[in-house]
């Protein structure tokens, strides 16, 4: 039990000793060895915030630790086949391109009949819902200032990450666009616009939305948010997302009391675009309109229909809005490519010794950036070769505009299959967040003692369970947009065979993305 | 004793009842290790040392920020560092604090990111004036962050392995004294390698700091002790297939030393299963490959066998002290080495034992010194009161065992243990002494001004 026999010894001397000789101030002449090609004047100068650079030249050379890269989920995962699978993923995609083209017009019309009628929607209170939405996203600002420093107990980072970010956005797939009712500024608009100076502006806003902005706010705040989430250092600091939070609360109300309510969720606030096209994928939902009119405002008629099948009753959209898609489906693309070893080899950092995402910046950046062009470009060019293949003439504009409905169900699988190991672990924290919210310590729900397990991502029975269900979004994901892009080249060419031909390069594109998804998810990849 | 209230920070603990009972039980131990021991040395009990600093009369809490990888890469040690600091804090609270103060744990999360943790240094020191900042992992965080704590003055105590501190390239108010660094351990197990796996060592090793690290005082260590580098390999970083380095192992070689790490080391281990078959060498690793992994693992049958570095053993079979049980149990870690709540959730154990130790040590120097508040004069005292000890000795505050505590370096030496793997499970084969991880120290940091 006790080792040196010389540790007994010591205990009986004096502890404090007079200083060593030569504690005075630091002479300019130091006896001391320099480690290993690190140099120490850079560090005694002290200054970290010169040049990111310098910092990086510095890292690079500095002799490191034990405790670097972990091994994690990722390890179990490349022991599996993931080859196989993403080969079969692909064939299964391939596959059903081909079980398609032998479907026609007919068999959508016998898809579209498959509607259950659940009678009409509760009235829902503008008010009501939407007041408590507001109320609950200011009691997490609040949270965010003055409770725990900890992203993993503060509601603030749990609840806006993981149960809406991801548990929410699920959730439209399946009921439909719940935020067109659970929003917080509805309530907060009708309220303001019933003060006396403001209420003239509910009729007639002081500010006409320009038609030709379109969805671009909408874009462009979904990119900042998007950055926020994947380049910003730090999206979880509850200080940091609570200023965000609070500008972007603010900055949507006042552009609604400007540009008009419907005017403003309609085309510029980032998730009622992005929760009203993740709703188009639901089996339920409002009754299906005549094409091109989307629903407004809460539903009235409810029905269930095949998931998906609202897609084809959208109609062509905007360009813009468009964008909006691919945008989506960008964003979350990059987010799996930015922590690839092979994305962090490109821009020429070591991934076992991941320098922080201060110093990715930049690259970073420029990698979403980089990753929407590309998929907008890869788009139109599936799209406007399939066209040149059936010999489609006029429309152009329009085509892509259509197909890109097609793409909605791919950006909720790789949605669902990117967060899925997070949301499990995450979603636990958030629950024991909600039990001590202010760090006071409360214990609402029971669950502030929660232990919380995050051991099935490093356990290879689990990580397999999870890797199939992965697999199995991505896939069926896949399979959805084929069947879709197919009916929606029925409606728009002369013949079943006009319409195949049309599809054969957004196929081609659909089968590379499921390749590049599933590569996502085995790849060697930090964290 | 007065009922302390216990302030650690809400992370699942809140405040917690305190019998009398247990509050004496443990002050009795405490007391009976500072007895036995005292540590650094030190003649007062720990309870004669409670009696003194409540007659200074002090109830304001000691405030103490935790670096701590929440997010990030580093989020899985962050986890078992968070769970085994909140342990240590609430021991120290349930008997009596730090000088009759209760602690304050602050905690911050650095994204396992190093400007990002020079700003938490910044925030801790600033904004929520904690009397010093503790528990940083990752080695490059600790790089960008310490200048920041030299230049706020306030005493910065690592929890990293890194050889930085001890190299004289950070700043003195940079300390490590729970846990030592990998030049120490590395130097600690050459000789058993030799004597007892063999002479011919081959490296295989990620071809970056981490690496070079293991090869370069490895490799010293071999040389002195009349071994022989048979060959070097170095594994680009990004490599995830490894089937074409092995063939590259010399024939001759008798020792295989590997300290592979991220997410390709299980397959690592499958694949040099696959080269080697039944006829291999012998095979020494470092457990940093497979911290939080069970040994169970499918991918590691091919360790069986083989032989791991651990700083304190994952096994409770490994060192089966009474204060090693206690530590066990408080921090929640099975005899598997894997958390009570969850036998699959395995934990980081050579690592985060140096969290509970850190904070007995900042604990008996806050003490020892007089330390009030971050005041130049008492930061001045706590540091140099922790430049002049020189021994940790084993107990409840020091489970993992004995220290030698080097001043001028500002980093402890102690024993490392060496395991075998046997039925999927570590088997402790040997424990090397102090000495024989000691090091000439190349830097001293007591001649910098502060």
């Amino acid at each position: 039990m006790a080792s040196s026999s010389a540790a007994r010894g010591i205990t009986a001397r004096q502890r404090l000793s007079a200083r060593p000789p030569g504690a005075t101030c630091a002479g300019a002449e130091r006896a001391r060895g320099r480690p290993l090609g690190f140099s120490p004047g850079r560090i005694r100068s002290g200054k970290v915030s010169g040049a990111g650079l310098l910092l990086l030249a510095v890292l690079a050379l500095a002799p490191a630790g034990a405790a670097e890269a972990h091994t994690g989920q990722r390890a179990f995962i490349l022991l599996l086949p993931t080859h196989l699978y993403m080969f079969g993923g692909a064939l299964v995609v391939a596959v059903s391109f081909v079980v398609m083209a032998l479907v026609p017009m007919a068999g959508l019309r016998a898809l579209e009949r498959v509607r259950w009628r659940l009678g009409d929607a509760p009235r829902w209170s503008a008010l009501g819902p939407s007041l408590a939405t507001l109320g609950l996203a200011l009691a997490l600002v609040i949270a965010g200032h003055l409770g725990s420093r900890d992203p993993l107990a503060n509601p603030l980072p749990l609840l806006l990450w993981t149960l809406w970010w991801v548990g929410f956005t699920f959730l439209h797939a399946l009921f439909g666009n719940l935020w067109a009712v659970l929003n917080p500024w509805r309530g907060a608009y009708r309220l303001l616009s019933a003060l006396p100076g403001l209420r003239a502006w509910r009729a007639r806003p002081p500010l006409g939305y320009p038609r030709r902005l379109g969805y671009w706010p909408a874009i462009v705040w979904f990119f900042a948010f998007a950055w926020f989430e994947l380049v910003d250092p730090a999206p979880q600091d509850p200080e940091r997302l609570a200023n965000a939070l609070s500008v972007y609360l603010g900055a949507t109300l006042a552009a609604m009391l400007l540009f008009g309510e419907q005017a403003w969720l309609r085309h510029g606030e980032a998730f009622s675009v992005f929760f009203r096209i993740v709703a188009w994928l639901a089996p339920l939902g409002p009754e299906p309109q005549p094409s091109g009119a989307a629903a407004e405002g809460p539903p009235r008629g409810l029905s269930l229909t095949v998931p998906g099948m609202r897609l084809l009753k959208v109609g062509a959209l905007p360009l813009s809005a468009a964008a909006f898609v691919l945008l989506a489906l960008a964003s979350v693309s990059f987010d799996g490519l930015s922590r690839t070893f092979w994305w962090l080899n490109l821009v020429g950092e070591n991934p076992l010794e991941y320098p922080g995402r201060t110093v990715l910046i930049g690259a970073n950046s420029l990698g979403l950036l980089g990753v929407f062009c590309v998929l907008v470009a890869v788009y139109a060019l599936a799209v406007l070769l399939g066209r040149a293949l059936a010999g489609v003439g006029s429309g152009a504009i329009e085509s892509l505009g259509r197909f890109v409905v097609s793409i909605v169900p791919i950006a909720f699988g790789y949605h669902f299959a990117h967060y899925l190991p997070t949301f499990l672990v995450d979603g636990q924290y958030a629950l024991r967040a909600l039990s001590d919210p202010y760090a006071l310590g409360w214990n609402l729900f029971g669950g502030r003692d929660l232990h919380v397990t995050a051991s099935f991502v490093a356990n290879y029975e689990s990580v397999q369970v999870i890797w199939s269900l992965q697999v199995v979004g991505i896939v069926a994901a896949h399979v959805v947009a084929v069947a879709v892009a197919h009916f929606l080249a029925l409606r728009e060419t002369a013949g079943l065979r006009q319409a195949v031909l049309s599809q054969v390069p957004m196929t081609a594109l659909m089968i590379g993305y499921t390749l590049f998804g599933l590569w996502l998810l085995a790849t060697p990849a930090v964290g | 004793m007065s009922k302390k209230d216990n302030h650690a920070d809400a992370t699942g603990t809140g405040g917690i009842g305190v019998s009398r009972r247990t509050a004496f039980k443990a002050a009795g131990a405490l007391a009976g290790a500072a007895v036995v021991g005292g540590t650094g040395g030190s003649v007062s009990s720990a309870l004669s040392r409670q009696a003194l600093a409540q007659s200074m009369g002090s109830d304001k809490p000691i405030r103490i920020g935790f670096q701590v990888h929440r997010t990030g890469i580093g989020a899985a040690y962050g986890r078992w560092y968070e769970r085994t600091t909140t342990a240590a804090v609430q021991l120290i609270n349930e008997t009596g604090g730090i000088a009759g103060r209760p602690i304050e744990l602050v905690s911050e999360d650095d994204g396992t990111d190093p400007k990002r943790g020079a700003e938490v240094v910044e925030k801790l020191a600033v904004q929520h004036k904690v009397d010093f900042i503790f528990g940083t992992l990752f080695s490059h965080v600790v790089i960008g962050s310490a200048p920041r704590a030299g230049e706020l003055k306030i005493p910065y105590f690592v929890v990293s392995e890194g050889y930085h501190v001890a190299s004289g390239s950070l700043n003195r108010y940079v300390f490590q004294p729970g846990i030592t660094d990998v030049r120490a351990q590395v130097t600690a197990i050459s000789s058993w390698v030799l004597n007892n796996l063999g002479k011919n060592v081959t490296m295989i090793f990620p071809d970056y700091a981490f690496g070079y690290n293991h090869r370069d005082y490895f490799g010293e260590a071999v040389r002195q002790r009349g071994g022989t580098i048979k060959a070097l390999l170095p594994i680009p970083p990004t490599e995830s297939s490894y089937t074409k380095y092995f063939p590259r192992i010399p024939a001759d070689t008798d020792v295989l030393y590997h300290v592979m790490v991220g997410p390709g080391v299980l397959t690592f281990v499958k694949e040099m299963g696959e080269h080697f078959g039944s006829q291999r060498p012998q095979i020494f690793g470092f457990i940093d490959s497979l911290e939080a992994v069970d040994m169970a693992s499918p991918g590691l049958e091919f360790l069986e066998g083989t032989y791991f570095w651990e700083a304190f053993p994952r096994y409770a079979g490994g060192y089966p002290t009474r204060h090693a049980r206690f530590y066990r149990d408080r921090v929640g870690v099975n005899d598997a080495g894997a958390s009570l709540k969850d036998p699959k959730d395995v934990s980081t154990y050579s690592h985060m034992f140096g969290c509970w130790e850190t904070l007995f040590i900042m604990k008996n120097a806050v003490e020892q010194s007089g330390y009030r508040e971050r005041s130049p004069k008492d930061v001045a005292a706590l540091i140099e009161t922790v430049e002049n000890m020189q021994w940790f000795n084993e107990g409840i505050e020091h489970p993992q065992g004995h220290k030698k505590f080097v001043g001028k370096i500002h980093q402890s030496f102690a024993q490392q243990f060496i395991s075998r793997v046997e039925n999927r499970k570590l088997s402790v084969v040997h424990r090397t002494s102090i000495e024989d991880s000691l090091y000439e120290p190349e830097a001293d940091y007591t001649t910098q001004a502060l």
